[in-house]
């Protein structure tokens, strides 16, 4: 069969690394026996129903196509379909004994086929790798919707991260894509003549509305009042047709590009007293941002967004009152035209309809007003309004002339330079090591400039030439693969310009600085004391970012906050004016969390409770905290009532932990045993379905459903190892408010049953509330400090966790403990430990 | 260093290869091309509106509610009901889908190559592009949710491509009068830097352990492939690209993908099939898979007016409001089908067929109803004048390998299928005339 045959080429590989290891003694002692009462009757020597005999089936789930059979077995029992109704059935005990030995010789065998052998592997940067690594190489930066974020695909995982040797291939495609943006990256690292399109600062003063005859209709609005120096908006909003054009290209947008945006404004809130918001868009981009208007109507503010924006965006910007009075304009004429204009339509008398409709015109009004008087329309006086002063657009910020690459590598500047050889080797020695990060092997510079030389003679010019060059750098295997050279097989030691390369991906997501390639010149990586200071350093350093952004995000699945979108009828508050784009805010806590823990050299135990959190004024707000104002984020103490702090608490995991309609607490609780304590949970059998919805009139919240899912035998065996760890959660609804009633799914009325917080951990621990839940996690010290470790060893090296390692992981988690779980000491103890270190 | 190779980049700039041409030639002058495109529509749907009644068979079956939006085409689709995917079921049955291996397991990932590349390794080499890829994302979703249906014979997944606007102009941007007068330094440019690299990656060879040379082989033939691509565009570089009607270059020539400003999935359906039509009927390409509804997503966009995502309808919990949105939603996708159809059908052909006749389509799921594995909407549409039979509603065995559909679909490209294929038990004989 062509599929055995796979695994076993898979496995062809892998066996010499390292030995498979059944464990046969359980087989022996448990399973067999089990497979022999239950099982072997229908399936043995005698009868193959379904043709599959289970008695010769192999013990080492790897052997041919075992592997695919055992899962079939786990299927059937925990579907509870085998043993057939009529025969014995297995006890509870029983089958976890069984089913716990079939899913860890899976699971070691996926490690098995996974395995490098305990050795990190050559791989390729990621996506983002490749683009901090070039921004740092031409010290260059990319506007949204170019350079290489925009022209690679995101790249493949494995165990949750985009680091992973084994998941990071290389298809034609992508390789056809380096190519591509090599050239551009060379043409925007080689610019001789600076570009023809310059930054404009352009502004639109809202009182010349009148003078544009698109929108010379807003100034007769009663909605808008004019001003001298500006308008004020009761409801709708405002635009700036063709005021904003830039010089070039007499568009808005001349190329793609990064533009700020400013708005002077200024609020009054009226009678209603409430905060008001204003959006800006554009007719190309959609939504661009929302504020809200804090400044006061007399002294008005500058509201600032710095966005990129292609020629797509072009147009005109469009600034709008989103939550102004809902008034229309309704006067006797208006009415009366209305009514002529009905009736002739009702008579079929569709010219005279059209004539009469045409005198709103001439009466200098709109044909779209509806048929409602407002009689707070009268008096303005009392009504919130916007007052705007202007609106102004500056860009396509364009940097600093000539660019810090053409001053790198033409220092005296490029028209004083010389043009030949020598110029283009003296460029390559500064280069190639760099890109390479590490010195250059002799003849190595040779090949480049040979290539360069080839170009010259084929009549291309130096700059092109240097172009071609740069291009064949960036596609070169040294370049786009992070490789360490073993000929012989043997692990060794990395050296010190290789370690330089494994800290700056690990904590940068990018090639060494000079500074660390300083240090590796100097030998100055090897000692413990070495590499804490270098990896203090490192922190230290805003490329840290990256870290961040990197691990945290792969971590804690944050890409996958936005799986499930809430009902928009049930979960109104997500959807309030005041805390819109609170979803992306969400994504940042735990980002900024975790910075700070390590910034400040904290406890990781932060992370399963705390009594702080990193919080703006939306997301404080949210979390019902009085006082955080502005939308930067910062240490904010959380009062205890509001059980908040730390990840499990967090608004954003609740939403990933729910469908939108109902908290999905199994789910929850997969996510607390994969990334709290790495241990993921098994996968479900195939089939296994949803639990059932509340059947109107039976009120049975998720947790009832759950528990009576519990009843059948066969599922409580994994559910009871799984659900404890979700349904403690159950006080945080699908976007993550607090609940003490049961809410979504239809439940309304005075019937609504309380949350009730009730479980058993698997290890015995019994929670009634969800402080005690909180609690028996909080006690899980070593267990999340082992979990967390393997984690960020796995996105340090770029491979997966092997049995080797396991000593090692002892190691550091008996450090880190040490040092009072301190977040930091574990970073230092992966980048001190021998995996680290070596090749 | 490999001297066929070495060869074969210098014959590159000197002249426009032969055979290719010839094989061109010969193309036009026997037979009008065999198509074949594959589509995912991950996530299952609401089967209940979808299959027919089992007792309905035959050409003349009674539409289902959801099939009933292609009522138009009833004589040139046919659904298969019994179809199942071994390995799907669940959230993993895109990786299985095209390729019939076990796919993405709790043991880790294995795959093999896709039946559409099947095809193209055979006929690839007569058009412009082997194969074109498309999806909801670009890229492969390896790991992931998968955005491409296509795996290579080393089982690499092949990167799909979201915006129709960049495949627009691969395959249609003509080439202006300044780039092509820069065309062949172009090429030699490339070439030049394909071949230093192609060196750089051998004298790493040395020096790699045993357990990286598979990734320097993964170098090793990305590097290759592009290289053949190189030849294969210089050798169509003097072949103007085709030409196209002034409305085809208005709609393509912007960036238009999910989570462009003022998105509308309605548009963009139409765009992406819009391209495919002119891929075929252009003879840019024979081959295609596009991912139309990645798993677990979809149904977000504003335009479908669809309560939540497609995952969360298809968490419906047998909740009838559920349902029947979902059901809903099902058919706003099915009028995107009816609309390529339609488009197809339009196109005519010399023999006097259409391009749909000349054209097979199939579609299908991860998953049936409820996270299944079996109950696949599966329905294959046009290729009447490469052999196919309609059958309206063909009541197959339950649990027939979905891989038997693509056994039957490689038979009507005329192609060498390998002699156990998948877990396909067979081609479908009732499908072929």
């Amino acid at each position: 069969m062509r599929i055995s045959l796979l695994i076993i080429f898979a496995l062809f590989g892998a066996l010499s690394l390292s030995a498979f290891e059944p464990d046969s003694k359980t087989y022996k002692s448990v399973v067999r026996p089990f497979l022999d009462k239950h099982c072997f009757s229908c399936h043995g020597p005698k009868k193959k129903k379904g043709k599959l005999r289970l008695d010769t089936l192999h013990s080492s789930v790897i052997e041919g196509s075992a592997s695919e059979v055992w899962i079939e077995v786990i299927n059937s029992l925990s579907l509870g379909e085998m043993p057939p109704e009529d025969e014995p059935q297995p006890k509870v005990e029983e089958l976890e004994e069984v089913m716990g030995w079939i899913t860890g010789e899976l699971k070691k065998a996926r490690r098995h086929l996974q395995s490098s052998g305990g050795r990190v592997l050559m791989r390729r940067l990621n996506r983002q790798e490749y683009t901090r690594t070039i921004e740092d190489l031409f010290q260059m930066n990319f506007v949204n919707g170019q350079g290489p974020m925009a022209l690679l695909s995101p790249d493949g995982k494995i165990d949750g991260f985009t680091k992973m040797s084994k998941a990071l291939m290389l298809d034609p495609s992508l390789m056809s894509n380096y190519y591509e943006l090599g050239k551009t990256i060379a043409a925007k690292a080689i610019q001789t003549a600076q570009p023809k399109i310059q930054s404009e600062k352009r502004r639109f003063e809202v009182e010349n509305t009148a003078q544009s005859r698109g929108i010379a209709y807003i100034t007769k609005r009663r909605s808008s009042g004019m001003m001298k120096n500006g308008i004020k908006l009761y409801a709708e909003g405002l635009r700036t047709a063709g005021f904003l054009k830039h010089s070039a290209t007499k568009t808005m947008i001349p190329e793609l590009g990064t533009y700020t945006i400013r708005i002077k404004a200024g609020a009054f809130k009226g009678e209603r007293g409430t905060p008001l918001f204003m959006k800006l868009k554009s007719g190309g981009l959609g939504d661009i941002k929302q504020w809200e208007v804090t400044a006061s109507a007399d002294n008005p503010q500058i509201y600032e967004v710095t966005v990129d924006i292609a020629p797509q965006g072009n147009g005109e910007l469009q600034l709008g009152f989103v939550n102004g009075t809902g008034f229309v304009e309704i006067e006797r004429v208006v009415n009366e035209l209305f009514a002529a204009v009905k009736k002739l339509s009702k008579e079929g008398k569709r010219l005279e309809a059209e004539r009469a409709r045409s005198r709103f015109v001439l009466e200098g009004k709109s044909a779209g007003l509806a048929q409602r008087l407002n009689p707070k329309t009268y008096t303005l006086e009392k009504l919130p309004y916007i007052f705007v002063d202007w609106i102004e657009i500056e860009g396509p910020q364009k940097g600093q002339w000539p660019p810090k690459s053409m001053q790198t590598f033409f220092p005296s500047g490029y028209e004083k330079s010389e043009k030949d050889l020598k110029a283009a080797t003296a460029i390559l020695k500064k280069l190639l090591p760099r890109a390479f990060r590490r010195p250059i092997k002799p003849g190595e510079l040779d090949v480049y400039l040979g290539l360069f030389q080839k170009q010259t003679t084929a009549g291309n010019k130096f700059d092109e030439a240097l172009r071609v060059v740069i291009s064949a750098v960036l596609c070169s295997p040294d370049f786009l693969y992070i490789f360490e050279p073993n000929e012989t097989g043997k692990k060794r030691k990395l050296t010190s310009f290789e370690m330089a390369s494994r800290m700056s991906y690990f904590l940068w997501s990018s090639m060494p600085d000079d500074k660390l390639f300083m240090a590796a010149a100097k030998g100055k990586l090897k000692s413990a004391g070495d590499l804490d200071k270098a990896v203090d350093s490192l922190l230290a350093d805003s490329r840290s970012s990256r870290f961040y952004e990197g691990f945290v995000n792969e971590w804690l699945k944050i890409e996958e906050f936005d799986h499930f979108e809430p009902d928009k009828r049930t979960y109104k508050d997500y959807f309030k004016n005041e805390f819109i784009g609170i979803g992306e805010d969400m994504k940042k806590e735990p980002v900024e969390f975790v910075r700070e823990l390590i910034q400040k050299n904290l406890s990781m135990l932060n992370c399963i409770k705390s009594d702080w959190s990193m919080l703006n004024e939306k997301l404080a707000k949210f979390y019902g905290i009085k006082g955080v104002s502005g939308s930067e984020f910062r240490r904010v103490r959380i009062p205890k009532e509001l059980n908040r702090g730390g990840f499990i608490t967090m608004a954003g995991f609740h939403k990933w932990g729910s469908d939108g309609n109902r908290t999905k607490p199994v789910e929850r609780g997969k996510y607390v045993l994969d990334v709290l304590f790495n241990a993921p949970a098994p996968p479900p059998p195939p089939n296994a379905g949803e639990i059932e919805p509340n059947i109107k009139g039976k009120n049975l919240t998720v947790r009832d459903r759950l528990l009576q899912h519990q009843q059948i035998q066969s599922c409580a065996v994994c559910h009871k190892k799984i659900d404890p760890y979700g349904l403690g959660l159950e006080n945080f609804n699908v976007i993550g408010k607090w609940r003490d009633l049961q809410d979504g799914e239809g439940f309304r009325g005075k019937k609504v049953p309380k949350v009730v917080i009730q479980g058993k951990f698997p290890s015995g621990e019994t929670y009634n509330n969800f402080e005690e839940y909180r609690d028996v996690l909080a006690g899980m010290k070593d267990r999340f400090a082992r979990g967390l470790t393997e984690k960020m060893l796995t996105y340090a090296l770029g491979r997966t966790i092997e049995p080797s390692d396991l000593g090692e992981i002892d190691d550091i988690v008996e450090l880190v403990k040490k040092d009072n779980y301190s977040m930091r000491t574990l970073i230092k103890a992966i980048v001190k430990s021998e995996a680290f270190q070596s090749k | 260093m490999n001297l066929n190779r070495k060869q074969f980049i210098q014959a590159g700039t000197a002249a426009m290869s032969l055979p290719y041409l010839e094989a061109l030639g010969d193309a036009k002058k026997k037979e009008i091309p065999r198509r074949m495109g594959i589509f995912y529509y991950g996530t299952g749907m609401n089967m209940n509106e979808f299959e027919p009644a089992a007792d309905s068979v035959g050409p003349d079956f009674k539409m289902s509610p959801t099939l009933n939006v292609l009522k138009a085409h009833k004589k040139d689709l046919t659904f298969l009901s019994g179809t199942y995917l071994k390995y799907g079921g669940g959230h993993e049955g895109d990786y299985t889908f095209a390729t019939g291996a076990p796919g993405k397991t709790s043991s880790g990932i294995e795959n093999t190559i896709s039946m559409d590349q099947v095809a193209a390794n055979q006929v690839g080499h007569l058009t412009r592009y082997p194969s074109i890829q498309l999806g909801e994302r670009k890229g492969t979703g390896y790991g992931g949710d998968l955005d491409t249906l296509s795996w290579s014979e080393n089982a690499v997944p092949l990167a799909a491509e979201c915006d129709p606007y960049v495949i627009f102009n691969r395959l249609f941007k003509a080439t202006s009068k300044d780039e092509m007068a820069s065309q062949e330094s172009d090429f030699q440019k490339q070439g030049s830097v394909l071949d230093l690299v192609y060196k750089r990656a051998n004298s790493m060879k040395k020096s790699v352990s045993k357990t990286d040379s598979e990734k320097l082989d993964e170098y090793f033939t990305s590097v290759r492939e592009v290289e053949k691509q190189l030849q294969r565009s210089i050798d169509w570089s003097k072949k103007p690209k085709p030409k196209l009607q002034a409305q085809d270059y208005k709609q393509f020539s912007a960036s238009y993908k999910p989570n462009s400003p003022n998105f509308s999935y309605n548009k963009y359906a139409k765009m992406m099939f819009d391209l495919l039509a002119l891929a075929w009927s252009s003879e840019s390409t024979r081959v295609a898979s596009y991912v139309v509804r990645r798993e677990s997503s979809g149904a977000t966009w504003k335009d479908l007016k669809s309560s939540t995502s497609f995952h969360g309808l298809t968490h419906h919990g047998n909740e009838p409001k559920k349902l029947a949105e979902l059901a809903r939603v099902d058919r706003i996708y099915m009028t995107h089908w009816n609309y390529f159809l339609t488009k197809l059908k339009s196109i005519k052909e010399v023999d006097g067929n259409s391009l749909l006749d000349h054209t097979m389509l199939a579609f299908s799921s991860s998953m049936g109803i409820g996270h299944s594995k079996d109950r696949l909407p599966t329905v294959l549409c046009g290729g009447k004048a490469l052999g196919i039979k309609h059958q309206g509603h063909l009541a197959m065995k339950k649990n027939t390998p979905l891989s038997r559909l693509w056994e039957t679909m490689l038979h009507g490209m005329k192609v060498e299928v390998p002699e156990t294929f998948q877990d396909s038990t067979g081609k479908i004989d009732e499908l072929l005339t």
